[in-house]
C-alpha cells in the first residue's frame, strides 16, 4: 500500500487504483467528471514520487503542462509515495 | 460460477448464429428469427438481473471478451463463403471429404433473399459481438493490447475510431449539446443514424488532431488513430474481396452499415431527451438504464448504462445494476424495434420523460429543457 499526499492531507492507494479513486474513497473533495482522462478536470501536479499513467494525457492536457509535471488524477496510479497539489494545475 | 457462465450467453448466441450461417437456406431466416425472439421474449419474461458478484478468476472474465475476435471472424468467413463462387481456404471440399457433407449444395439451394436476411442477421451480431465487445475493450486504455483488439472488433461496423469519438467525446459531452451521441428530442432515430454517424467521424478526427498537434505529429500520419481505424476497414473489405470479391465487398458493407445503424440507434436510446450542463459532472441520471437479464448477460453488462458512465472506466463485472436510476423502455433489442417505430417511440417516451422531468432533472437541467422547448417553438 503507497500513499498520497495532497496539500496537508494523506490517504493510502491500493496497487493499480487510480489517484482519484483513492482519494474519492478517502472522503476528499477532489475535482473530477469524465473519469476517462478526456475533461482534464482533476488535473493536479505531481510534486513527488513516481506514477504509471493509465492513458496518455495528451487529449486532456497542454504540453506545457505536461512538462510541468501536471498529471490526471483519474489516469494515474503510483509506484511510490507521491506528493500532489491541486492549487498550481487548476489555476 | 453460474455469474461467470452468464456471460457466456453471448457466446452460445453466436454459436448458434455461425450454425445457421453454415447450414444457410432456410436455417439463416429460421436462427435469425430465433434469437431475436428469443431476446425479446427472455427479456420480458425473466426479469431483471440486479446481483452484484464478487469475482476472483478475472481472466475468466477477460477470456470471454478476447474470444470474441476469432468469433467474428469464423461468422464473416461462413457468410461469405456462401457467395462465394468458389472454394476459399478449399473449406467445402475439406467438409465433403471428411465429413461427407455437402456445403456446396447448400449453398446452391441458398437463395437471393436468404442473404438479404443473412445480411440483417450479420449485422445484428456484429453489432453485438464486434461493438459491445469492442466498446468495453476500448475503455481500457490502460492495456493497448485491449484496445487493437476492441479497435479490430469495431473495424467490422467501419467504426474503429469510436475509439476515440466515445472514450474522449461522448464520455465527456454526454446529455449536452456538444454530444453527436445524444439525441435531442423529438429527433427520430432515423435522423439520428445519419446525424451523429457523421459528427461522430468529424467529432474523432478532431479529437484526434488535437490530440497529435499537442505532441508536434503530422495528422497526416501513421501516428493518427483515426486514419489507422479506417484502414483496419480497409483490410477487411480486402479481405472479404479475397474471399467472394465484388459480391463479398457488398455483403461486408451491408452488414458493416447495418451494424453501424444498430450501434447509433442504441446511443440513441440510451441518452435520448436528457440534459446536462457541460460543466456539471456525469450523474447516473444522465442514461437510460435497464437490468433486463438477457440483455445484461448477453451484452456484458452494458444495460447498466447509468454506472458505465458515471465511472466510465470500470470493466463489466464491476458495473452496479442503478435499479434507482431512469430506466429504458424494455431491454435492448425490444427497445431497438420500438425507437424504428417513430409514433410508437415518441408515445411510450412522453410518461418516461416526464418522469425524468420531475424526479431525476435539477433546477437548472429544467431551465436548460425549457430553453430547448421555447428555442424550437420559435
Amino acid at each position: 500500500m503507497k500513499t498520497v499526499t495532497l496539500n496537508d492531507k494523506t490517504f493510502e492507494v491500493e496497487k493499480g487504483q487510480p489517484i482519484l479513486d483513492a482519494a474519492l474513497f478517502a472522503g476528499l473533495d477532489f475535482p473530477f467528471d469524465c473519469r476517462v482522462g478526456s475533461c482534464g478536470h482533476c488535473k493536479c501536479t505531481l510534486t513527488d514520487g513516481q506514477i504509471r499513467q493509465l492513458d496518455t494525457f495528451e487529449y486532456a492536457l497542454l504540453p506545457e503542462e505536461i512538462d510541468n509535471n501536471v498529471i490526471l488524477a483519474c489516469q494515474s496510479t503510483v509506484k511510490t509515495d507521491v506528493v500532489i497539489s491541486l492549487d498550481d494545475a487548476n489555476e | 460460477m453460474m455469474h461467470y457462465i452468464k456471460f457466456s450467453l453471448f457466446h452460445v448466441l453466436t454459436l448458434i448464429t455461425i450454425a445457421a450461417l453454415f447450414f444457410a437456406q432456410h436455417w439463416i431466416v429460421y436462427g435469425y428469427v430465433a434469437i431475436t425472439f428469443f431476446i425479446i421474449a427472455g427479456d420480458a419474461l425473466l426479469g431483471d438481473d440486479t446481483t452484484i458478484p464478487g469475482y476472483r478468476n478475472k481472466w475468466l472474465l477477460d477470456l470471454q471478451l478476447f474470444i470474441a475476435l476469432p468469433l467474428l471472424f469464423i461468422l464473416l468467413f461462413i457468410s461469405l463463403w456462401h457467395i462465394s463462387s468458389q472454394d476459399p481456404l478449399g473449406f467445402g471440399q475439406f467438409l465433403q471429404s471428411t465429413f461427407g457433407y455437402d456445403l456446396f449444395l447448400a449453398r446452391e439451394n441458398t437463395h437471393t433473399w436468404h442473404h438479404v436476411v443473412a445480411i440483417f442477421f450479420v449485422g445484428l451480431m456484429v453489432s453485438t459481438i464486434g461493438t459491445v465487445t469492442g466498446h468495453e475493450l476500448v475503455h481500457r486504455t490502460y492495456s493497448p493490447g485491449s484496445v487493437t483488439v476492441g479497435r479490430w472488433l469495431l473495424a467490422f461496423s467501419f467504426d474503429a475510431n469510436f475509439s476515440v469519438e466515445h472514450v474522449y467525446g461522448h464520455h465527456r459531452y454526454v446529455a449536452t449539446a456538444e454530444d453527436p451521441a445524444t439525441a435531442p428530442r423529438g429527433r427520430n432515430v432515423y435522423q439520428h443514424i445519419v446525424l451523429s454517424t457523421i459528427k461522430g467521424n468529424i467529432s474523432a478526427w478532431n479529437i484526434e488532431k488535437q490530440r497529435l498537434i499537442r505532441k508536434g505529429q503530422n495528422v497526416f500520419s501513421h501516428h493518427n488513430v483515426c486514419l489507422r481505424g479506417y484502414l483496419m476497414s480497409i483490410v477487411l473489405l480486402l479481405l472479404s474481396y479475397t474471399i467472394a470479391k465484388w459480391a463479398g465487398v457488398l455483403f461486408f458493407t451491408l452488414s458493416a452499415l447495418w451494424a453501424k445503424a444498430m450501434l447509433e440507434i442504441v446511443n440513441y436510446m440510451e441518452h435520448y431527451g436528457m440534459v446536462r450542463n457541460p460543466k456539471k459532472r456525469v450523474e447516473p441520471r444522465h442514461s437510460w438504464n435497464t437490468n433486463k437479464k438477457i440483455s445484461s448477460w448477453a451484452m456484458f453488462n452494458l444495460s447498466r448504462h447509468s454506472h458505465h458512465h458515471a465511472h466510465g472506466q470500470l470493466p463489466y463485472h464491476q458495473l452496479k445494476p442503478y435499479p434507482q436510476a431512469p430506466t429504458m423502455i424494455s431491454g435492448y433489442l425490444a427497445t431497438i424495434f420500438i425507437t424504428m417505430i417513430p409514433p410508437l417511440w415518441f408515445k411510450l417516451m412522453k410518461p418516461k420523460l416526464k418522469e425524468w422531468d420531475e424526479k431525476y432533472a435539477n433546477d437548472e437541467e429544467k431551465a436548460l429543457l425549457n430553453h430547448q422547448l421555447s428555442n424550437s417553438n420559435s
